[in-house]
C-alpha cells in the first residue's frame, strides 16, 4: 500500500530537524488524508484547516510516533479524529448550507458524459454528506480508501462487528439517497443494531 | 433484505469471506434473483461511491503546511546543533577507522622503545637527561626566575 522504507526513512531525518524531509512526507501523504478529510467533511475551508491541522500534529509526534503503525495508518487516525470533531462543532454552530447546493438538481444536469459523470460524482458526494459521522466514516475508509474491515476496526478502535454493521447502515442509506443512479429500487426493511 | 445478507454481499465484493462462506454464497445467488439484484444495486452503489476518490487540496497545500508549522514548531527546523549532531554521527565511523589506524600504527612502530600507552599516544621518548641535553628547559633562567620572585 506505501513504501514503508522511504516512509521511515524520511520521518528519521525529520526527527533530526531536516525541514525538506518533512515537507516530502506531506507530499508523499497529502492525497490520502485529503481523501479522508474531504470524504469526510466535504470541500471547503474546513477540510483544508483540518487537512493542516494533521500534519501539524504529525509533526508534534514526531517524537513518540516509532512506526508501530504504518504512517498512512497513523495519519487516517488523526484525519478521522479531526474530522469527526470538526463535524461535532460544525453541527454545534450554524447549520451547513452547502447540502442545498449540491443536492441532486433535474436543472443543473447536463448532457455529454463527462458531465453527467461529474454530475454524478457530485451526487454520490452530496449523498455520502447526509450520512451522520459514524456511518460515513466507515462508508469512506471502507469504500473510498480500501481498508479491510479489520484495519478500519483499528483506526476507528471500534469491534469488527460495528464496522461491517454500520458499513451496511450507510450503504442501505446510501441506496435509498441515490436510487436513480443504480438500476434497481431498493428494498425498504430492515433492522439496525 | 436482510441486515446480514447486505454485510454478507459487502464482504463478497472486497473479498473478504472464506472459502466456504463463498460457496454457500454462490448457492444461495444461484437460487435467490432478489439476492442477486441485491448484489448488483451494492455493487452499483459501492462503483459509484469509488468513483468519487482522489479528492485533493486546493494547489500549495504543502506549502501552506510547511508556514502553519512555524508558530507550532518546539525546536528551529534544522537547527544549528542539530545540524552538527547529523554530521557528527555520519562522520563518526571514518574518524574511529582512523584514529584506530593511527593507534596500530604507533604501537607496531614505537612498542620497542618504549611503553605501550606512550607508543600508543604517539609520545616521545623523554627522559630527565634527554631532557636536559636537549635544552627543554632553562635551569638558569627557572631558578633566577624563583629567587626573584622569592628574595626581598
Amino acid at each position: 500500500m506505501e513504501d514503508g522504507s522511504a516512509d521511515r526513512e524520511l520521518l528519521e531525518r525529520a526527527r533530526e530537524g531536516d525541514a525538506r524531509a518533512f515537507r516530502a512526507l506531506v507530499e508523499r501523504h497529502e492525497s490520502a488524508v485529503a481523501a479522508i478529510v474531504i470524504g469526510m467533511l466535504g470541500p471547503g475551508p474546513d477540510a483544508e484547516d483540518v487537512g493542516q491541522e494533521t500534519f501539524v500534529r504529525l509533526y508534534r509526534s514526531l517524537d513518540r510516533f516509532r512506526g508501530d503503525a504504518a504512517l498512512r495508518t497513523y495519519l487516517t487516525r488523526i484525519a478521522i479524529n479531526l474530522s469527526l470533531n470538526a463535524r461535532k462543532r460544525r453541527k454545534r454552530g450554524v447549520e451547513r448550507f452547502d447540502s442545498l447546493d449540491t443536492a441532486p438538481s433535474e436543472a443543473t444536469r447536463v448532457e455529454g458524459p463527462d458531465l453527467e459523470r461529474l454530475e454524478a460524482r457530485r451526487v454520490v458526494r452530496a449523498a455520502l454528506d447526509r450520512l451522520d459521522a459514524r456511518h460515513r466514516a466507515v462508508v469512506v475508509l471502507r469504500m473510498i480508501e480500501g481498508y479491510s474491515t479489520r484495519e478500519t476496526a483499528g483506526i476507528l478502535q471500534i469491534p469488527e462487528g460495528t464496522v461491517l454493521s454500520r458499513l451496511s447502515r450507510g450503504m442501505q442509506k446510501l441506496e435509498v439517497e441515490l436510487a436513480s443512479y443504480v438500476a434497481d429500487e431498493p428494498t425498504v426493511e430492515d433492522d439496525e443494531a | 433484505m436482510k441486515r446480514d445478507d447486505r454485510i454478507l454481499l459487502l464482504q463478497a465484493l472486497d473479498d473478504e469471506l472464506s472459502a466456504a462462506e463463498r460457496e454457500l454464497l454462490a448457492a444461495r445467488l444461484a437460487a435467490e434473483p432478489e439476492l442477486r439484484r441485491a448484489r448488483d444495486r451494492l455493487a452499483g452503489i459501492r462503483a459509484a461511491v469509488r468513483n468519487t476518490r482522489r479528492p485533493r487540496f486546493e494547489p500549495g497545500f504543502t506549502d501552506r503546511v510547511m508556514a502553519g508549522l512555524a508558530p507550532a514548531v518546539r525546536r528551529p527546523l534544522r537547527s544549528a546543533s542539530n545540524a552538527l549532531a547529523f554530521q557528527f554521527r555520519r562522520l563518526a565511523p571514518a574518524a574511529l577507522a582512523l584514529i584506530a589506524a593511527l593507534l596500530a600504527y604507533n604501537l607496531s612502530a614505537e612498542l620497542v622503545r618504549q611503553s605501550a600507552l606512550e607508543a600508543a599516544l604517539g609520545l616521545q621518548p623523554v627522559t630527565v637527561e634527554t631532557a636536559y641535553e636537549t635544552g627543554a628547559y632553562d635551569v638558569a633562567g627557572l631558578d633566577a626566575l624563583t629567587l626573584d620572585g622569592v628574595a626581598p
